[in-house]
């Protein structure tokens, strides 16, 4: 508190001194330049524009007494104030203002450092260091500037002015070359900038564009503006066609823009940046008032995506996830209950973590821009603890059932696996050797035809006995796994279901290409489970057997025009469908009513 | 019996007159030059039993099995090398499908005719014995000189 009053008198001492020396000008040719006589109009402007960003710069100080960014405003502000030491009438103050408050001086130097820092108000990034070591150039340039100038009011001797040597032509050619350098400077800066902005997120843009765009456009105009002016000028003068027209343009007005007009111009340009700064921080404390605003959002939360929502208007940040700890897994999980890793340093994410009592209970995963909001995050947190910790908890149990799914899935998947071995076993054990043993008494028959026509006969019987028992085998096998399936696939599986069942079946298939073991052998199961029940129980004429894709899910549609009424709950069939589909991910839908048949639809994810 | 080459077995067949000489282009390959009495055949499943039983049978009914395979790749080879009127194919093989090898067979120099055998049953395969490039299906156990001289017929 004692600091801040003694910076604040300090202030109040150099306002008090500048506007003295801005009063002691006088309508006298300055180093052949325009003729500088502030009337009280506009060193009031002169004032307030400093004040302008002392002001901003003493609000941020207090709000964010971490950051350099009230400092650097405040630096602004009096380096502007620094200008009004050239006209003062006796003192070595006189070069100080010469060498630091004409030209761009030290405001342009902290203006630039102040765009460079905001909005974290770091100095360590590379730009910034680069910045600063030009601007030690220019500052040196410009003291060479102030050892060869006179006074303001063009005279040498009677001001206290530490001149080395008067020298009217080197002095305006160290001048130029101050220009240049901080028009390079300048160029610099906007380069710098514009890699940054490249480089940014949308909430980073959006909180320090305002600042950044004031910033350059308040250095090109007000700091390097009369040079740029010029430098239109000269242009406009150098054209053999244009000076008619520039003459058209400015005539006599040239003069008196560069007089009356420009610095003003040029001081409502300056304001920008503290206004923008301050509406930054204005929106900073708007943002805090979300807070209140997302307790109330709270209590409508319904759904996991909601809390998400209101988070991320809470805090601005559109890009923002929440992972939650499941106890458990012992690892972050989505709102789905999926696993998920949370980012690591070169992803330039950030992450507040959320601890509970004993262990973690989620992590906010932001954007970085908002890590100079840290009370502001707090703050979202604190208020969004409990709704966090209920969707924790759902998360956990999504996670438990989706467990649960995944584990059916495994079982269904080696039950498949073992149906298809039990399958190939048959037909390469059992199967080849009754088709064998068919043959031999084929031959057998033949070879006793002549010599005992009743052994003949009787093996004629054995044979058709055995071809009765390989057919049941055939089914057997057909009904544990149908080898058709795997080898050709779903369409030519169902095709032969539908030409083996007994109602008329009007088959319709759009299958481009083969799914997984997984999916077909559902498909197939529900299909073939579903004719079964027509033929057994629908008394149906006909039955409509369709397999067809869209958007990643397989549709079997099994639809018959029998008698209706089936009910999964009666059941162990339909029941026994919808646990295959259920572990696939899949849904199940049965429609049936009395007498108007019967429509299963399965739903089978299959990317 | 004699082996030739990997999965290629040959055998004779009484009433059948054999010579043996170099193929004309790959001397290591032996064929079996003979002037056929019977129509000849070739038999591809990888049952041995089967194709034991199954020569035997139709060997007793008067034809002549020139040749037993026990794969897709080995039929092929075997086919291009023996020339046979008719091969015996099953529809499951361990590399291949039979009717990935029947549409192979009819693209071969000699091309002979295809009789597809499964101990499935036609229903099992749907439409796509209507689209083999084979004369006909004769489920296993089903086998018989008659049932083959039918499908045949059929085909003339």
């Amino acid at each position: 508190m004692i600091r801040f009053a003694v910076v604040l008198v300090l202030l109040i001492g150099l306002t008090a001194l500048s506007a003295y020396g801005f009063l002691q000008t006088t309508p006298f040719p300055y180093a052949g330049l325009n003729p500088l006589d502030f009337s009280t109009i506009e060193i009031f402007r002169e004032v307030l524009v400093a004040w302008a960003f002392i002001g901003a710069g003493l609000f941020a100080w207090r709000r964010r007494a971490r950051t350099a960014i009230g400092a650097l405003m405040m630096g602004v502000g009096a380096a502007w104030l620094l200008h009004g030491l050239e006209f003062l009438p006796t003192s070595p103050l006189v070069t100080v203002g010469v060498w630091l408050g004409s030209g761009a001086g030290l405001m342009g130097v902290f203006l630039g450092l102040l765009i460079l820092a905001y909005p974290t108000g770091s100095m360590r990034s590379r730009a910034t260091r680069t910045w600063i070591v030009l601007s030690f150039a220019y500052l040196a340039i410009r003291l060479g500037v102030a050892f060869v100038s006179p006074s303001a009011r063009g005279n040498c001797e009677c001001r206290g002015s530490v001149i080395l040597k008067y020298d009217q032509s080197l002095q305006l050619e160290l001048v130029n070359f101050a220009d240049l350098w901080f028009a390079g400077m300048t160029l610099f800066l906007v380069a710098a900038l514009a890699w940054r902005w490249a480089r940014s997120s949308a909430p980073a843009r959006r909180g320090a564009a305002p600042v950044w765009i004031a910033g350059v456009v308040m250095l090109l105009i007000a700091v390097t503006g009369e040079s740029f002016f010029t430098f239109a000028d000269s242009i406009v003068d150098w054209h053999p066609v244009i000076p008619s027209l520039g003459d058209l343009v400015w005539g006599q007005r040239r003069e008196a823009f560069y007089r009356d007009l420009l610095p003003w111009v040029q001081s409502v340009s300056l304001l920008l940046v503290p206004i923008a700064l301050l509406w930054g921080l204005l929106r900073l404390r708007l943002r805090q008032s979300a807070v209140a605003a997302l307790a109330v959002d709270l209590g409508r939360v319904d759904r996991p995506e909601s809390l998400v929502a209101a988070l991320r208007r809470a805090l601005g940040d559109p890009s923002l996830g929440v992972a939650y700890w499941s106890r458990p897994a012992q690892a972050y999980v989505d709102q789905m209950g999926e696993p998920v890793g949370l980012p690591d340093a070169a992803e330039e994410r950030s992450v507040t973590r959320l601890d509970g009592d004993d262990a973690p209970l989620a992590a906010l995963i932001h954007d970085p821009a908002l890590d100079e909001q840290r009370a502001l995050v707090d703050g979202v947190a604190a208020v969004a603890r409990l709704a966090i910790e209920n969707e924790r908890l759902h998360a956990e149990v999504r996670a438990q059932l989706e467990e649960v799914r995944a584990s059916r899935e495994r079982i269904v998947r080696a039950a498949d696996e073992e149906r298809r071995r039990v399958e190939r076993n048959i037909h390469d054990g059992a199967q080849q050797r009754l088709v064998s043993l068919s043959l031999a008494l084929t031959m057998a028959q033949a070879q006793m035809k002549e010599a005992s026509p009743q052994a003949a006969a009787t093996i004629a019987e054995a044979e058709q006995e055995l071809k009765l028992a390989i057919g049941e085998l055939r089914e057997l096998a057909r009904g544990i796994h149908p080898a058709i399936l795997g080898e050709a696939g779903l369409s030519p599986a169902l095709e032969a279901l539908a030409e083996r069942s007994p109602v008329p079946v009007r088959f319709r298939c759009a299958l481009s290409h083969r799914h997984s073991p997984l999916v077909e052998a559902t498909a197939y199961f529900v299909a073939a489970e579903a004719l079964t029940n027509v033929v057994k129980y629908a008394s149906a004429s006909s039955v409509e057997l369709a397999a067809e894709e869209a958007e990643g899910w397989l549709h079997v549609t099994v639809a018959d025009d029998g008698v209706g009424g089936a009910d999964p709950s009666t059941g162990s069939g339909l029941r026994g469908l919808l646990d295959r589909v259920a572990a696939v991910g899949g849904r199940l839908s049965i429609e049936s009513f009395a007498g108007r048949g019967t429509r299963l639809v399965a739903e089978i994810p299959c990317e | 019996m004699r082996t030739i080459g990997a999965g290629m077995e040959i055998g004779a067949v009484a009433g059948t007159e054999f010579h043996l000489r170099a193929g004309p282009d790959d001397p290591s390959v032996l064929r079996w030059q003979h002037r056929a009495v019977a129509t000849t055949v070739l038999i591809v499943d990888d049952h041995h039993g089967f194709r034991a039983w199954a020569r035997s049978l139709l060997e007793s009914e008067g034809y002549a099995v020139i040749g037993e395979a026990s794969s897709g790749a080995s039929a092929l080879s075997s086919a291009i090398a023996l020339e046979p009127d008719l091969v015996l194919l099953d529809v499951r093989l361990p590399d291949s499908s039979g009717f990935e090898v029947a549409e192979r067979l009819r693209r071969i120099a000699a091309p002979p005719l295809v009789i597809l055998v499964s101990s499935h049953d036609e229903s099992d395969f749907g439409r796509r014995l209507d689209a083999a490039a084979a004369i006909g299906f004769i489920p296993k156990p089903e086998l018989s000189g008659a049932r083959l001289r039918h499908v045949l017929e059929s085909q003339s």
